[in-house]
């Protein structure tokens, strides 16, 4: 409520200078249509006349009584500001916009909503599908990282040609002489993994 | 509350005044206003309620109501907009060697 106060309070001191300007305006125009109709006769309303009478001008020229117009406005702050309600602001969620206030006791269990949602993210779960392969690592990472990811696109195997696991060896024994694989040399395993097969 | 009046005065007799201004027809579509209307009651009776749109400064649509209206003397009104009510009392006075400044 204070805040919409002190909204109602400056836009009636931001619309006070246009609505004097306004009105100033208004008797500006009414000033010079009472001259114009004093001086062709007593006024008539127009939706009375045809548009050749309301055209019409003469000089006759009436008996001039003047008259003291006076008008006082005043401005009050009565009602909410369009500006600051709901419908004011056209990207409200319906949730957001049919918020209301609860009163006496039930005010107390209006935070138990927000208790429920808390206890829902603590339990949240990290399964593999939210493992991201760019994370928020210093710049002077990224062209690894990057060269990672790419390691696991299927369509640079090529770049590998031949190679394969040693774990497949090993474990599918494509080799009968699995126990000599254990014993062979340090340079046939290394070309076994390059993918040179000697 | 902020208020504020003006004081006019004219050469022409008070009817003609008084007529003119009530004269909403007058008003329609000149330099100020554009659709000016009676949404309830009958014009210038207590209650009734008028709708004119405004053009200069902002474009808006001011609500009126009635509050009273003593031919050749008085008009008063509510006007409501952009959730503020100003209340307008128009007074048409008499010249004479009395009042006169």
């Amino acid at each position: 409520m204070k805040l919409v106060g002190k909204v109602t309070r400056s836009l009636v001191f931001a619309l006070e200078p246009i609505i004097f300007k306004a009105t100033e305006e208004f008797f500006e125009e009414f000033r010079k249509d009472c001259e114009v109709s004093a001086r062709s006769g007593p006024a008539e309303p127009l939706a009375n006349k045809t548009n050749a009478q309301k055209n019409q001008s003469t000089s006759r020229l009436t008996l001039m009584d003047p008259v003291n117009l006076r008008c006082h406005d005043e401005i009050a702050e009565s009602q909410a500001v369009d500006l600051v309600r709901p419908k004011g602001n056209l990207r409200l969620t319906p949730s957001k916009e049919n918020v209301r206030m609860v009163s006496l006791l039930l005010r107390n269990r209006s935070d138990a909503i927000h208790e429920i949602q808390r206890l829902f993210e603590v339990w949240e779960a990290v399964l593999a599908v939210d493992v991201v392969f760019l994370g928020d690592s210093p710049f002077g990472n990224e062209p690894a990282e990057f060269g990672q990811f790419l390691a696991l696109k299927r369509w640079n195997a090529a770049l590998a040609r031949n190679a394969f696991l040693v774990g497949k060896i090993l474990c599918h024994k494509l080799f009968p002489y699995e126990l000599e694989v254990a014993e062979m040399p340090g340079k046939f395993a290394a070309s076994i993994v390059a993918g040179k097969q000697d | 509350m902020q208020s504020f009046a003006f004081q006019v005065v004219l050469n022409c007799p008070i009817e003609t005044v008084f007529a003119i201004y009530t004269d909403s027809e007058r008003w329609r579509y000149r330099n100020l206003f554009g659709e000016i209307r009676w949404a309830k009651g009958n014009p210038w009776e207590e209650g009734s309620r008028q709708r004119i749109e405004t053009t200069v400064p902002l474009r808006k649509t001011v609500d009126q109501v009635v509050q009273g209206v003593v031919p050749n003397e008085k008009v008063t009104y509510l006007s409501h907009v952009h959730g503020l009510t100003c209340e307008t009392r128009i007074t048409f006075v008499p010249i004479t060697e009395q009042n006169s400044v």
